[in-house]
């Protein structure tokens, strides 16, 4: 027996008494022999589920629910997964672990040019006021740095695992980015998810190379079309990389971003060409994936190449996949947004650091980005559905091989693996399974009508696989932390703040799609919207211009409330299901990070795109004619995740901050008093 | 040339053969040591050990004359002076015993680029493949032909390349050793061996280039025969990934890995062998 066993053992005794004395169901295994799974299907519905349990299709999730149970699971509200998990690894609220929304906004703004400036949720960059850099003609080499800091509060429930030397592995789960290292004697991996950056710092960009893109390259959301012409049969381009952090800002006040030069052939006749990318050369057939290749975009310091072969940061690397889209007539390559490459990651990826070298090592290169699965190419032409679909079959094949992993090296203590191409592939082709859905292609007819249910069908499958490995005294809980819904008809609350008078615009300011509030008068403004549920009062001495004083504001609140959930359709229908006062759900919220309102739309509705980032377009209800047309960012009663468990649920309506709380339960850790959920299992409760 | 490059690649093989349960850095250290010691032992021979000694006697003269001269400018200018004339000497003495150690050392380190530049394919792993032809050539024979067998999977069609006058396939091997790709032109066929191995820590001889008829070529790619001089062929390149030997975390190259062993052997090791630089 090693140390370790030996001290788990010793360390154990006290939590399995106290297991023993809860009843009948007490585990036959020590807590430190216990092995928890926990695995995750983003945006799984529960209706949907059951549908295809009841038709036989899902056998596994079947034989799950006949063991333990299958139930819906209370999601947060807002039902995004940047808050549902914050949820679940907390076992608490909004109002402990303060993520809202994907977006929220810094009213301390020292940009002058803003009121407020957006960020994400979960994850920034932060330059210390005193960070220091020497200045060398156009160069700037800096002295000190920036740190991610990752903006999710809370103690997350694997901390308490380390701390009583329980093992505890965390793939992919969400607004984990940088993931901490827990203090205390258990081991402790995790590889970050949704919320890590690409290599330039965003959610990721693409690139098509193409003729058809003019000259100068058109940038569209989520990535840019770059002009490649051949000339005999031969061409090249520049790869947009990070901003070039050895350079100073030029007169704007921007930094430029570094390049790297991609060099084509094309074969005259045949369907295939060699492409070259940072002294790396493939050949690719038409429609063929290139693996993992790593790109390099060089400061352009003097001796760059030599400093950085010896490991000097003058360069930074990162890694792409190719889709040879076409050769003839028009050559177009795809190159996917530059992910962080898990052999030399240059941002902290996983915890500890060498753990994604080690997946990397084991597996291959993978998709290193928080969100790899590319809807904004689909949405914006650069890949088609089949394209897109089988760029999702090399994400999962990824995660499956590391899922496959996972569980040949699990041990004991707690597994938590989560899958996100559920959720994509719903986002993008639930319209084909919707057939009032006005973004259909009635030329598509029904051609990806079962997109959807095939992601169902592969989550069954994997669930299959970990029946097949887990011991009949593990516990396994999947689940989801929300489902999903039609995306019909988008709402710009914007303009609708604008239309009722609560939003003002500066004289000669029109309905426009510029994001960012441009034209508005602040000075006369008392809400405004943000991300995706959010309403924000312009509350005095919060924001910049704030006007709403405090003795105004619970009246604002209920006229906005009162006029909001009066808001119809053309057809009657109300646009919005419930309004929720953040002060009251959730009592703790940080007043200078959380909406006022939260808006909870009404099934098959939901905040237009424009809303997002503060555009005011003319109309305030628009049909949805994006790909992107399933969603679940409505209210949160009508889009429930679902639970399955190996163990009897013994508690009414369960919900996802009762996960964390129950994990614990399960290795006779007491529940911390910032975790307001419950444990699904009674019987092993030890609270 | 052939001949000689096969003899000298089997005497290679057979010194790792030796080797072969220590780490490809171990061995690189190894021989560079051993490369280090019979470098000095050469030196000391084929120089001219009176003389480097009388040099290097005066050149230490000059520094002791600059610093007890040091508030006499001309003085200090003259030892200078005599100083660099000393250093020069020093270094044509050590002319001949570089330029007779120049080609084996070249030979050398041909035979360790051959092993720790690149490593071998691993079984099912794809790989690009370049046949480059004489540009006389290039309309005659650019569709040459590349089939799969049973040991290589041909994936893509041929990609010709009129500019550099080279065709490309992306080959996959299908089992764990050494595969040979082939193509027949103008009633001859033409091979290239494709380095696969199913052990990717062992040191091997990886034949990247199948070289043509110029001695360069030759010289720097004697893992294969060169090809018929009389045919289209100029070349054939198999693309395989560098080899990594990293030295104490760093990604040192590992031709300086082994220039700084063998210096460092050669100055350790010094006194014992009576040598002078």
């Amino acid at each position: 027996m090693r140390r370790r066993d030996f001290v788990k053992l010793i360390g154990s005794t006290g939590a399995a008494t106290m297991l023993a004395g809860c009843g009948s169901s007490a585990p036959h295994a020590s807590a430190s022999s216990r092995r928890v799974y926990l695995v995750a299907f983003d945006g799984l519905d529960p209706r949907i589920a059951k549908t295809l349990m009841d038709a036989g299709k899902l056998p596994n999730f079947a034989k799950l629910a006949g063991r333990g149970g299958f139930s819906k699971l209370r999601t947060s509200m807002p039902p995004h997964t940047p808050v549902a998990f914050s949820n679940i690894v907390t076992g608490a609220d909004p109002g402990l672990h303060q993520i809202f929304d994907f977006i929220h906004r810094d009213v301390d703004t020292h940009d002058s040019r803003l009121a407020i400036r957006p960020h994400f949720s979960t994850a920034e960059v932060q330059v210390p006021e005193n960070a220091r850099s020497l200045s060398l003609g156009s160069w700037k080499l800096p002295l000190s740095g920036g740190e991610t800091m990752q903006l999710r509060r809370g103690k997350p429930f694997w901390d308490y695992l380390i701390e009583r030397n329980i093992d505890a592995t965390v793939y992919y789960v969400p607004s984990n980015y940088p993931t901490e290292m827990p203090e205390g004697p258990g081991r402790f991996r995790a590889i970050s998810g949704m919320g890590t950056p690409d290599l330039s710092g965003g959610y990721g960009e693409f690139t098509l190379l193409t003729p058809s893109a003019p000259r100068a390259g058109r940038e569209v959301g989520g990535g840019r079309f770059v002009f490649l012409s051949m000339l005999s049969h031969r061409g090249s381009a520049e790869l947009l990389g990070p901003a070039n952090y050895l350079h100073q800002p030029d007169e704007s006040g921007r930094v430029p971003r570094m390049t790297s030069r991609v060099d084509v052939v094309r074969d005259p006749t045949a369907p295939v060409a060699k492409i070259s990318l940072s002294g790396s050369t493939v050949v690719l057939k038409e429609g063929e994936w290139s693996d993992w290749l790593e790109v390099v975009f060089h400061t352009g310091l003097p001796g760059s190449s030599v400093f950085h072969s010896f490991g000097a940061a003058t360069a930074v690397a990162g890694t792409v996949r190719l889709f040879l889209k076409q050769v003839h007539p028009k050559f177009e390559l795809y190159v996917s947004p530059i992910n962080i490459d898990p052999l030399r990651p240059a941002s902290p990826i996983s915890v500890p650091e060498t753990f994604a070298r080690q997946l990397a090592e084991r597996h291959g290169r993978f998709h290193t980005l928080g969100i790899p699965e590319d809807t904004k190419a689909l949405s914006r032409g650069a890949l088609s559905e089949e394209e897109f679909l089988s760029q999702t079959h090399l994400v999962l094949d990824e995660r499956i091989e590391q899922f496959r992993g996972a569980l040949s090296e699990f041990r004991s203590g707690c597994l938590f693996f989560y899958f996100g191409d559920t959720d994509l592939v719903q986002h993008m082709f639930w319209r084909d399974r919707d057939p009032e859905h006005p973004g259909r292609d009635p030329q598509q007819g029904d051609r990806f009508a079962e997109v959807v249910e095939e992601v169902y069908l592969k989550a069954d499958s994997l669930v299959g696989e970990l029946l097949d490995h887990a011991r009949d005294d593990d516990t396994i809980l999947v689940f989801s932390d929300h489902g999903f819904t039609t995306f019909r008809r988008g709402f710009n609350l914007n303009t609708w703040l604008r239309d009722n008078g609560f939003l003002a615009v500066k004289p000669g300011s029109g309905y426009s799609d510029a994001e960012m509030f441009v034209g508005t008068d602040w000075a006369k403004s008392r809400a405004y919207g943000l991300g995706l549920n959010g309403l924000y009062l312009n509350a005095a001495g919060r924001e910049k211009h704030g006007i709403v004083k405090s003795g105004e504001r619970a009246s604002a609140l209920a006229e906005l409330r009162e006029k909001l959930l009066a808001v119809r359709d053309v057809d009657g229908t109300p646009v919005v299901d419930r309004i929720d006062l953040v002060e009251e759900l959730y009592p703790g919220a940080d007043a200078r990070i959380a909406p006022d309102l939260l808006v909870g739309y009404n099934d098959g509705y939901r905040a237009a795109w424009g809303t997002v980032l503060g555009a005011m377009p003319a109309n305030q209800l628009e049909d949805n004619l994006d790909r992107w047309s399933g969603d679940h960012s409505i209210a949160a009663n009508l889009v429930p995740g679902m639970l399955l468990s190996n163990q009897p649920l013994t508690v009414e309506s369960p919900s996802i901050s009762d996960i964390a709380p129950t994990v614990l339960a399960l290795f006779g850790v007491a529940r911390p008093s910032t975790m307001t959920g419950r444990t699904l299992f009674h019987a092993r409760s030890t609270t | 040339m052939d001949t000689f490059n096969l003899t000298l690649t089997r005497a290679a093989d057979w010194v790792f053969g030796w080797c072969q349960r220590l780490s490809p850095l171990a061995t690189l250290l190894l021989l560079s040591a051993v490369a280090g010691v019979a470098m000095a032992v050469v030196f000391r021979v084929s120089s001219n050990q009176r003389a480097i000694k009388a040099a290097v006697d005066r050149s230490r003269a000059q520094v002791l004359a600059i610093n007890l001269f040091g508030h006499d400018p001309r003085a200090i200018f003259a030892s200078f002076a005599q100083l660099l004339r000393y250093t020069g000497l020093r270094l044509s003495y050590s002319l001949p015993p570089m330029l007779l150690m120049l080609i084996p050392f070249t030979l050398l380190l041909v035979q360790l680029a051959m092993r720790y530049e690149h490593q071998p394919l691993a079984g099912g792993e794809s790989t690009i493949v370049k046949l480059e032809l004489a540009p006389e050539a290039w309309s005659d024979h650019q569709r040459v032909a590349l089939k799969s067998s049973p040991q290589v999977k041909v994936e893509t069609p041929a990609l010709r390349d009129a500019t550099e006058h080279a065709v490309y396939w992306r080959v996959r091997p299908l089992g764990s050793t050494p595969a040979v790709l082939a193509w027949q032109i103008d009633g001859q066929t033409i091979e290239k061996r494709l380095d696969v191995s199913g052990d990717d820590v062992a040191l091997s001889a990886v034949g990247v280039r199948r070289p043509g008829r110029g001695i360069v070529d030759r010289l720097l790619y004697p893992a294969e025969p060169a090809l018929p001089a009389a045919g289209p062929v100029r070349g054939i390149e198999v693309q395989h990934a560098p080899r990594q030997t990293p030295l104490f975390g760093l990604d040192v190259p590992w031709w300086l890995t082994f220039v700084l062993g063998s210096i460092v052997a050669a100055l350790l090791l010094r006194p014992i062998l009576r040598v002078r630089y």
